[in-house]
């Protein structure tokens, strides 16, 4: 369960978020929208313990991301923002690699049920240095980062910017994926439409502030 | 289960060290700059040797520092350009010890660079370390501790501000100054043969440990943005 | 050794109480604002009393002639100073702790004026230097270590001008605030070894000042005290306006 709670951040003389309150319970795939500047990303990094809010205060599970214990639970939290947050000069497996020795994951145990290359498809590029590679399997060793720690709740911030044909469609068996596993997911998008059918809730935002709050127009079959 | 720290800030260290190598740029770039300012000072100086020594310890290390300001302020380019630096918050564990890891590795690139200042030195500068060696490299390194401690602190903080470059040496210089006093002072009692006293190493000593605990106890705070 | 221990505790136990009554008192920024209704007043009283006490009562120097009346303004600013990097990183603590905007405006408020004084500090100290040790700057202890105080606390506020008004800027400001006032002893440190002993005249109260001039030195200390007080709350309320201002042309841009 993610709270927040009157969540205000302010750049200099902006306010990225002006109040907003709302909940989004266990194994929800939330869809945040909204026009650029509305206050998505910034939303997103604070519920990635990014970005430090200025007012008002977020839980996830019970936990602040900036309080006492925060540490231990970080890895349960996988963010994927409009920046790689990965090294463009190691490859994607000793980028990987480094993640998994910050969280205490052998390579056995990320190499077993769940394999970040194999389910992201990036095994024929793991020895590449992330710096080579095209923008589609960038986001996608950006994503198979912030699966390494099997969060539970995954926050992906325009996920699909960069991505072809076939990378979407294995972005879109993810999220479901990550819903039959009761996970969360938040998303941030200002294009809505044709991904509405992967989520079950659709937060809108505006200036800042909470425009709209429902369930998506289109469930999932 | 989260690993404990220590085994994060050596992660940390063996991923900044890799990209050393990997990159080699930032080394190269310290190296050469150290080699050019030692032989635009073997040409600017008076030539003769009794002339000279008396300004050898302090020539030392503002020549460290300038070379350190190269190094330590691209410690953390490599964590800004892709947003890298978030893997580093979301460590599961106090960020004191990501500080940690980020100071050691900028440690052993300062200690190498010294040496290879020194060396430098020795060679073109007609520097005799001989017998001031032991004391001389005792020096260097808690030297080299104290800037990278201080330096990595304070690189972490200009990297989200504008004009960093030009912020970086105003944040770190008057800070230093006690580092460099003391350093260059030991520096030349090791070449002149004299004993330094038990004082002057504590207190070079307390400077790294004061600063160390100091970056160890905010750096939670300089990550978050 | 013995006997100057117990001054040293004493000192240092008073300087602790001194602080935390003072912390309390900076905590409360409506309090501290309101203070000025009283230390405006006070220190125009003090101020008046000190230039007369400067002009009229204390005597010539015989050695030094009149320039050493400079003396009345040079070391009443040095606590001051100090009291204002102290607060500086007083505030600093307070907002890592808390994340209250108060307590970075103490920082903010602290630290300005504290440079202020600190450069009437540089600018008094070589006036007197030139004619009496005949250099404009001689790199004597405790004015060196007054010189490189003021490029820490400038370097902070060039820090807090180039990330102006945001947490990530609070937040490093603090922390260089912290960090530049534990850099401070080893800065007096480094110089005392440069220098190995310093020029300045012993403490007034152990060299035998006479009464006269003793009284006009301790009314000048407590009016610049006090002055320093009502300075810091007059620029915590502007940076409350300010902040008020700021909040106010936010909520309109919506």
């Amino acid at each position: 369960m993610i709270e927040v709670r009157d969540l205000e951040k302010q750049y200099g003389n902006v306010l990225a978020l002006r109040g907003i309150s709302l909940e989004i319970p266990t194994g929800t795939a939330a869809l945040v929208s909204g026009p650029n500047g509305a206050g998505k990303s910034t939303l997103l990094r604070i519920l990635a313990g990014l970005t430090r809010p200025t007012r008002g205060r977020v839980a996830i599970d019970g936990t602040d991301p900036f309080g006492k214990g925060a540490a231990a639970r970080r890895g349960r939290v996988g963010f994927v923002g409009q920046e790689l947050a990965l090294y463009g000069e190691l490859t994607v497996e000793e980028n990987l690699r480094f993640c998994a020795q910050l969280h205490g994951l052998d390579a056995a145990q990320t190499g077993g049920e769940f394999d970040p290359l194999r389910d992201l498809d990036l095994a024929p590029v793991a020895r590449r240095r992330v710096q080579t590679l095209s923008q589609g399997y960038r986001r996608r060793a950006s994503i198979a980062r912030a699966l390494l720690t099997r969060p539970e709740v995954l926050l992906l911030d325009e996920p699909w910017n960069g991505l072809d044909a076939e990378a979407t469609r294995h972005l879109a068996r993810l999220i479901a994926r990550e819903r039959e596993q009761g996970h969360t997911v938040v998303v941030a998008a200002h294009a809505v439409a044709e991904h509405a059918h992967l989520f079950n809730r659709v937060i809108q935002l505006e200036a800042g502030r909470l425009a709209g709050d429902g369930s998506a127009s289109a469930e999932p079959e | 289960m989260s690993p404990p720290g220590p085994r994060i800030a050596m992660a940390v260290l063996g991923k900044d060290l890799l990209l050393d190598l990997r990159t080699r740029e930032r080394l190269g770039h310290m190296a050469v700059f150290a080699a050019l300012v030692v032989v635009l000072l073997g040409l600017t100086l008076p030539t003769s040797r009794a002339a000279r020594s008396d300004w050898i310890p302090a020539l030392l290390w503002i020549v460290f520092l300038f070379t350190s300001l190269l190094g330590l302020s691209r410690s953390f380019q490599a964590e800004t350009e892709e947003g890298a630096v978030a893997m580093l918050i979301q460590a599961p564990c106090d960020r004191g010890w990501v500080f940690l890891g980020k100071a050691a590795a900028n440690l052993i690139a300062l200690f190498g660079i010294q040496l290879w200042t020194a060396l430098l030195f020795g060679i073109f500068l007609d520097v005799d370390w001989g017998p001031a060696l032991p004391a001389a490299l005792g020096v260097a390194f808690l030297g080299a501790a104290g800037l990278s401690a201080l330096g990595s602190l304070l690189s972490a903080m200009s990297m989200f501000v504008r004009f960093r470059d030009f912020l970086f040496p105003i944040l770190l210089f008057p800070l230093v100054l006690p580092l460099l006093v003391f350093a260059s002072r030991m520096t030349a009692t090791a070449l002149e043969g004299g004993a330094i006293s038990g004082l002057a190493w504590s207190a070079l000593a307390l400077y790294d440990w004061i600063f160390g605990c100091i970056g160890y106890f905010v750096f939670d705070y300089v990550l978050e943005d | 050794m013995e006997t100057d221990l117990v001054p040293l505790l004493r000192n240092t136990l008073a300087g602790i109480i001194g602080v935390v009554l003072l912390a309390w008192f900076v905590s409360d920024e409506d309090r501290a604002i309101r203070s000025t209704r009283v230390t405006g007043p006070l220190s125009l009283i003090l101020g008046v009393l000190w230039l007369g006490m400067v002009v009229f009562y204390a005597p010539i120097e015989k050695v030094q002639g009149i320039v050493q009346k400079i003396f009345y303004v040079h070391v009443p600013c040095v606590p001051a100073a100090y009291l204002g990097f102290l607060f500086t990183a007083v505030g600093g603590i307070g907002y890592l702790r808390t994340h209250k905007l108060s307590w970075d405006r103490v920082a903010q408020s602290s630290a300005e004026v504290g440079v202020l004084f600190c450069t009437l500090i540089l600018l008094s100290g070589p006036i007197w230097a030139k004619p009496i040790w005949g250099h404009w700057w001689v790199w004597d202890l405790r004015l060196t270590s007054i010189l490189v105080l003021w490029f820490i606390y400038v370097a902070y506020l060039f820090l807090r001008g180039l990330a102006f008004g945001s947490d990530t800027a609070r937040t490093f400001a603090a922390i260089y605030g912290i960090v530049g006032t534990a850099g401070i002893p080893f800065v007096y440190y480094a110089i005392d070894i440069v220098q190995g002993s310093t020029l300045h005249p012993e403490n007034p109260a152990r060299a035998g000042l006479p009464p006269e001039m003793a009284w006009t030195l301790i009314v000048g200390i407590l009016a610049f005290l006090v002055f320093y007080f009502y300075l810091t709350a007059q620029r915590l309320e502007i940076a409350r306006v300010e902040e008020q201002v700021r909040r106010t042309l936010m909520a309109e841009q919506a």
